[in-house]
């Protein structure tokens, strides 16, 4: 199912990695090789590099914002070390705010970023610390009067050991970059290695559900032959039940293997249709009943009005539906205490509200924030590829429907609401029939 | 009635033959389209019902319903019965099919379902 998510996210991703990679390899020797030679336009250059310290960290905080949050990870290395360059190389008072910003950028990096918290605070504290000793103890690191707007062969030569640290820094930053960027190559490779595994086992377990079709209706059919044929002969009650019981087990493996095909179906071209709240919840936890019982989880379904009409794809969002539980079922199939996954819904005017809640606690605003992006998960790698709730919100907006993260509750909880409902009152039950 | 089974899983073929037999219709069975429509030319087209499958090596269902309704729009009802559930399906129906019924199936679908063409 695409359901118009954007799948080629990973390979744009790679790409703007290896392009950040390029820019900090460009840049920093550009850099180095533009002070080395001492132009008259040297104080130009350095502005230049200014002017992109500036614009990195703007870069980096819209890619922040984005999907592309590893490549603003590089863009802000990168936005770092041409920051420390500049400072430590043009320590005029007028300059002095850009040195002061940058522990302050690392500490604000640390905050956006929750993985990398830790170290955006190392480095924020470190490089305060670090370098208010250094310029104490040192002085400006190169003699230069901004006033006269332009370097002297000399400012360079009496700074040769300043200015040799400032390669060191410039290159330990490259460095740190690089090897940043192919491990997050490697890291999208092993990813899309796992996609690609599981894709495949989607395609093998529907041939496999489509070659148990006509066995399985072949199994149903001898079945109820065999007890009508001994029903006429006079067989035994046992006799009776024993058949009664083959053709029930027939018949679930029938909704397993329906269901399953349900699930698989494309929805490219599927046409909306009326149906109850009670059939579609139906449809959607048909197949995790197995899941459920296996780890103990409590499947709650609270239907205010389950015979209320809706109009939707039914398989599309029963697939939407079945991705939200299976999520669920994931987060909380170990942890400790009561396992259960609450499915509730209240109707206002016209207006539907679904709460899906399951006993997990509610997970940080940074990583709610990004529940909803393509591939992100917090599962281990073999666990899930991050696109299930992806989809599933995907499949609601195409829906009309708004779905979203319920920050006030304690537990986990995704809200659904459904506009413009067709109540179905008559014969109504208070209980889910579900 | 007389009912013709067209199916090339030959357990199905045979269940579903016997099932039919044994509510009292008259059925022969084909494992091909091609082998169903020869049964079709022989018998003079006096089947009450077809049921086939959509999917068969050597002539599949369309092939078996685009004869049929090339020589009578309306006779006799075509079920289908497939384990597929794509786009191709609402063809089947454009063409002329009465119903479609998805495997796997059970015993009180088809029976009633046969019921309702008597």
């Amino acid at each position: 199912m695409n359901n118009g998510v954007d799948l080629s996210a990973p390979a744009h991703l790679v790409d703007r990695i290896v392009f950040s990679n390029w820019v900090v390899l460009i840049g920093t020797f550009i850099n180095l090789l533009g002070a080395q030679a001492n132009f008259k336009n040297q104080y130009n250059l350095l502005l230049a590099i200014n002017v992109y310290y500036q614009v990195a960290f703007i870069l980096t905080w819209f890619l922040n914002r984005s999907r592309y949050y590893l490549s603003a990870r590089l863009t802000f290395l990168f936005a770092i070390y041409s920051g420390i360059f500049f400072s430590c190389a043009i320590q005029g008072p007028a300059f002095q705010m850009e040195f002061y910003l940058l522990p302050f950028a690392a500490l604000a990096m640390s905050l956006f970023h929750p993985t990398e918290r830790f170290w955006g605070w190392v480095f924020g504290i470190i490089s305060f610390i670090g370098f208010n000793f250094f310029i104490r103890q040192t002085g400006p690191l190169l003699d230069i009067d901004p006033s006269k707007g332009l370097y002297t062969l000399d400012d360079l030569r009496t700074n040769q050991i300043n200015y040799s640290l400032l390669l060191i820094l410039s290159l330990v930053g490259l460095s740190n970059a690089y090897d940043r960027a192919i491990k997050l190559v490697d890291q999208q490779r092993t990813r899309t290695f796992h996609q690609n595994r599981i894709s495949n086992l989607g395609l093998i377990s529907c041939n496999v559900a489509h070659e148990l079709n006509s066995p399985l209706a072949a199994l149903n059919l001898q079945s109820f032959r065999l007890q009508t044929k001994l029903k006429k002969e006079g067989a035994s009650i046992e006799q009776i039940q024993d058949t009664d019981r083959i053709l029930k087990l027939s018949e679930r493996l029938s909704t397993i293997v329906q269901s399953f095909k349900l699930m698989s179906n494309s929805t490219e071209n599927e046409q909306a249709q009326n149906t109850t709240l009670s059939h579609l919840f139906k449809l959607s936890t048909d197949l995790t009943s197995e899941r459920l019982k296996r780890y103990g989880i409590d499947l709650q379904i609270q239907l205010q009005h389950p015979q209320d009409l809706i109009k939707c794809q039914l398989i599309a969002v029963s697939q939407a539906l079945f991705c939200l539980f299976d999520n669920s079922i994931d987060a909380i199939c170990e942890q400790p205490g009561p396992r259960w996954i609450r499915i509730q819904s209240t109707t206002s005017e016209r207006t539907l509200r679904i709460h899906i809640t399951d006993s997990g606690k509610r997970p940080a605003l940074e990583i709610t924030d990004k529940m909803f992006e393509p591939f992100f998960t917090t599962k281990p790698l073999g666990k899930g590829i991050g696109m299930g709730l992806t989809i599933a919100l995907q499949t609601f907006k195409s829906q009309n429907w708004t779905a979203f993260v319920d920050t006030r509750s304690e537990n986990t909880s995704f809200i659904i609401e459904i506009p413009a409902i067709e109540p179905n009152r008559t014969n109504e039950r208070h209980e889910s029939d579900v | 009635m007389k009912i013709l089974v067209a199916d090339d899983d030959q357990d199905l073929r045979e269940a579903l033959s016997e099932i039919l037999v044994d509510a009292g219709h008259e059925v022969s069975h084909a494992e091909s389209g091609h082998t169903a429509i020869e049964i079709i030319k022989n018998s003079q087209n006096s089947f009450d019902l077809v049921i086939s499958d959509y999917y068969m090596s050597n002539g599949d269902g369309l092939a078996l319903l685009n004869y049929l309704r090339g020589v009578n729009l309306n006779h006799p009802p075509f079920i289908l019965i497939t384990g597929q559930s794509d786009g191709r399906l609402n063809t089947i129906l454009e063409k002329g099919a009465q119903e479609i019924l998805h495997k796997p199936f059970s015993a009180m679908q088809i029976l009633s379902l046969v019921d309702s063409f008597r």
